[in-house]
């Protein structure tokens, strides 16, 4: 009868200094034990494959999940997409994209079965075992979809797709407080390098960065800074030297 | 021998490494929940922007808007936290510390729509909740002398967790890249040059030379800063496949964040350095449990 799982691995350490994981005599253990693995089952057929074969298929099988991804990622439309007009997708690309797919429904049974088989062999109990699984296929779900239902997200941040800027100056919103010429940005009210008294951590300053156009933040802003009423502006500047060009109030 | 993820998942680890995480993990989630971001929502915004959705259901996200109910919320939370960190009432306390952070996260990104913590810390807290990370560490494993358990136990959170921690920078470099008509598009650097703009003003680079760090009308640092940005968060999938090479890696990651920190965005900085816990190799690997007499 094989052993149980906890009984396995009680030789095993993993080490600071190698980086190692698992046993030193991990391999004369597996040359030894009775037991054969699920991945030793795996690959049981009595054939012996070429190693190139082996990373051949595994390749292949990686370029069709690309296709996929290439679908599923534009089967809804987002907002990340909008700011710039992609080149769309010909319909002779869909279809082959398309017909690309059927290798991967074929091998998804058997995936889907060495998946299970190794998901059932796991020595995480049964309810947590449940529990993280459908965490991570939804997430998964989201990411493939590019849809986002908090707590699941396809970490989409910083992946709009805009045009390059061009020309020698930029703009950006800043506050300016009284008696200050410098603008004054908000994230830099919650960093601990440049807080300038501010008792705001980063999270609170990027809220009052997201509601700086309305004026509900000024009472919080006079409260962490003192003085009188900060106006927000737009500030134009070199990108070059950044010496600010011109400045106009927002509100 | 094989070293992917699904491998070292039943392989024996450290239930003070387990521990460390949990004590770590807690700390960071306490400053979280400690942070004033809820009472300045509470200040400036008269309403949720509707950018994005929640699983929280429309019910008990008005209660949690009404009255003081999320200052409870969140008080219960941190007194859940200080129990988890100290390990007193651990799998009482981590469930409802989940649950807190859960819904004070829900509420804080409703409003601010801001990804920091909870991508990584909602499945951390789960993981946790599931697992016997009190075993070591903890007043309740000095109170109640629990047996320890299997070591493959102390293992399985850990490399969840790092499977985790890889996923979330994956989906990252999967969202840029794909679909890959606007990935390609992407490479070009709008995006980040777009960034590096808006940010300007709340930089470090500007609080501290008062100039960008270069012509900011120049395309090509974005175009590199880009490709950067896609190989580091790429790499990460190595996590999967091998703990070889979690040192360069996570040293990637944080100075992708640092770099990001520079330009204007703060937050991920401290988070991976938290996460970066789990990466740890103790040489103690949990004992097995003592043969019977």
């Amino acid at each position: 009868m094989p052993p149980t799982t906890s009984e396995r691995g009680h030789g095993d350490t993993y080490s600071l200094r190698t980086g190692a994981c698992g046993s030193s005599d991990a391999d004369s253990a597996a040359r030894a034990r009775p037991w054969r693995t699920l991945e030793e089952n795996d690959h049981d057929d009595g054939a012996v494959v070429p190693r190139w074969l082996v990373w051949l298929r595994r390749l292949a099988i990686a370029l069709l999940v690309v296709d996929a991804l290439d679908l599923t990622t534009s089967a809804i439309p987002a907002l990340i997409d909008q700011p710039r007009a992609v080149p769309p997708r010909s319909p002779a690309a869909l279809l082959v994209q398309l017909v690309l797919l059927l290798p991967l429904v074929a091998l998804l049974p058997s995936a889907l079965r060495a998946a299970w088989r190794r998901f059932a062999a796991l020595p995480i109990p049964v309810v947590a075992r449940a529990l993280v699984a459908g965490f991570v296929l939804l997430e998964l779900a989201h990411v493939a979809l590019r849809a986002e239902i908090y707590p699941f997200s396809p970490i989409a941040m910083f992946s709009n797709a805009l045009p390059p800027r061009r020309g020698p100056t930029a703009a950006a919103r800043a506050l300016r407080l009284p008696g200050d010429p410098e603008p004054f940005g908000l994230l830099r009210a919650g960093s601990e390098l440049g807080s300038r008294g501010f008792d705001l951590d980063y999270k609170a300053a990027w809220v009052l960065r997201l509601y700086e156009g309305s004026p509900t933040i000024d009472p919080v802003v006079r409260e962490q800074l003192g003085g009188g009423h900060a106006r927000l502006e737009r500030f134009t500047f070199r990108t070059a030297d950044g010496r600010i060009v011109a400045a106009s109030p927002i509100r | 021998m094989r070293d992917h993820l699904l491998a070292r998942l039943s392989r024996p680890g450290s239930a003070t490494h387990l521990a460390l995480v949990r004590i770590v993990f807690a700390a960071h989630v306490l400053t979280v929940l400690v942070s004033p971001s809820i009472s300045v929502i509470r200040r400036v915004a008269g309403q949720p922007l509707l950018l994005g959705q929640t699983l929280v259901p429309p019910g008990v996200e008005r209660w949690m808007a009404a009255g003081d109910h999320i200052e409870w919320i969140t008080a219960v939370g941190v007194a859940a936290c200080l129990l988890t960190l100290v390990g007193l009432f651990t799998r009482v306390a981590l469930p409802i510390l989940a649950v807190a952070f859960f819904l004070t996260q829900s509420f804080y990104y409703r409003y601010a729509v801001f990804h920091d913590d909870w991508l990584y810390f909602n499945f951390f807290l789960l993981v946790l909740c599931c697992s016997r990370s009190a075993d070591a560490l903890s007043l309740d494993a000095r109170l109640r002398r629990r047996p320890r358990a299997a070591p493959e136990q102390y293992r399985w959170p850990v490399e969840l967790m790092i499977g985790w921690l890889a996923l979330v920078y994956v989906a990252a470099a999967t969202a840029k890249l794909f679909p890959l008509r606007k990935g390609l598009v992407w490479l070009d650097g709008g995006a980040l040059q777009h960034f590096a703009v808006h940010f300007y003003f709340d930089s470090p680079i500007y609080w501290v030379l008062h100039r960008p760090l270069f012509d900011y009308s120049l395309q090509w640092p974005f175009v590199l800063a880009s490709a950067a940005t896609l190989v580091v968060e790429s790499s990460a999938a190595l996590l999967w496949l091998t703990r070889r090479f979690d040192a360069p890696v996570m040293l990637a990651i944080l100075t992708l964040h640092v770099g990001i920190a520079c330009f204007g965005i703060p937050g991920f900085v401290q988070i991976a350095l938290v996460s970066s816990v789990l990466l740890l190799r103790p040489r103690d690997a949990a004992p097995a449990p003592a043969p019977a007499a």
